[in-house]
């Protein structure tokens, strides 16, 4: 939503996301603890040690042509 | 009148939260498909002959859908539920009862929040733009100019049924003497639309896209062949 409170939010218009954006967040599969990890780290949660992460989805708007 | 008479469908979904069990390209591919009433459509503009440069209300209508289900049990969602910005464009419904088509069902804790564009188009490009669902085509249900050899085991009459077309005509008496040069006259076309626009109306529309065809076609010959008529159109020739 915009400063009008309409949803005219322009597709596509958003700049590219700094790359300085804090690092990716993965939620482990077991706690859903929210952990950063950094490349050629293990793979593994911090709070239980699960070995599966998941990419968490992104939080701008995505949009799709529907056909 | 299948391809080539516009109608409004949803073209753009813009998702700002899906935890439905569905992916977000296969909810908008089946918010595509809705039938939306179009008997205003005549009223939008094309996006791409608009003058805006993304979209505005003189060519395309926005919808937005917003459920969040906190309960136990299933929520299903209905195409009732999209809220359109336009009045005249709205998912089509078979009566005052009926709640539309099933988008999708959330569990407790799921949330869809969705904003869709619906534009005008036509079935050449999407077949979701398409007003028809079926169309029906018959001459000489009697087959009296015996255009077809019907096969059969014991009588032609007991083992194929006549169309109700068949009514409107009279059979030719069997012993008569066959005309061969018997060209037929009446055609009967059977029109069945999504319910995004009635019939009638569909087959009006359908006349006049196939007139302005004609028309411009017309257009074309004459001045193809009275060059003297556009004489002071420079067709780029440098001595002219």
């Amino acid at each position: 939503m915009d400063a009008n409170g309409s949803y005219h939010a322009a597709p596509y218009s958003t700049n590219p996301q700094p790359s300085a954006q804090s690092t990716m967040l993965y939620a482990c599969l077991d706690c859903g603890h929210h952990n950063s990890i950094k490349p050629r780290e293990p793979i593994r949660c911090f709070e239980c040690g699960y070995r599966i992460l998941l990419k968490v989805r992104t939080k701008r708007m995505t949009q799709f042509e529907a056909r | 009148m299948i391809a080539e008479v516009p109608t409004m469908a949803i073209d753009l979904v813009e998702f700002h939260e899906n935890t439905s069990m569905l992916v977000d390209e296969y909810l908008a591919h089946r918010l595509g498909m809705i039938p939306l009433t179009s008997h205003k459509v005549d009223d939008f503009k094309f996006t791409r002959d608009c003058t805006c440069t993304d979209y505005c209300k003189e060519c395309s209508v926005e919808f937005n859908l917003h459920v969040k289900w906190n309960e136990e049990g299933t929520r299903t969602v209905y195409s009732t539920e999209l809220i359109s910005s336009n009045k005249d464009v709205v998912p089509v419904l078979d009566s005052d009862q009926d709640r539309g088509i099933i988008l999708l069902k959330l569990r407790k804790g799921q949330e869809i929040h969705i904003h869709c564009i619906a534009k005008k188009g036509v079935a050449k490009e999407h077949a979701k733009w398409s007003p028809c669902a079926a169309v029906g085509f018959e001459y000489d249900p009697h087959n009296n100019l015996r255009h077809l050899t019907y096969w059969f085991e014991k009588s032609i009459k007991d083992e194929w049924p006549l169309s109700k077309n068949a009514d409107e005509e009279m059979e030719n008496d069997p012993d008569a003497p066959f005309d061969f040069t018997a060209e037929p006259t009446t055609f009967y076309f059977n029109v069945e639309t999504v319910g995004s626009l009635h019939p009638q109306n569909l087959v009006d529309m359908a006349t006049r896209e196939l007139q302005g065809k004609l028309g411009a076609l017309q257009l074309a010959l004459e001045e193809d062949q009275n060059p003297v008529s556009n004489a002071n159109m420079d067709d780029g020739e440098p001595w002219v």
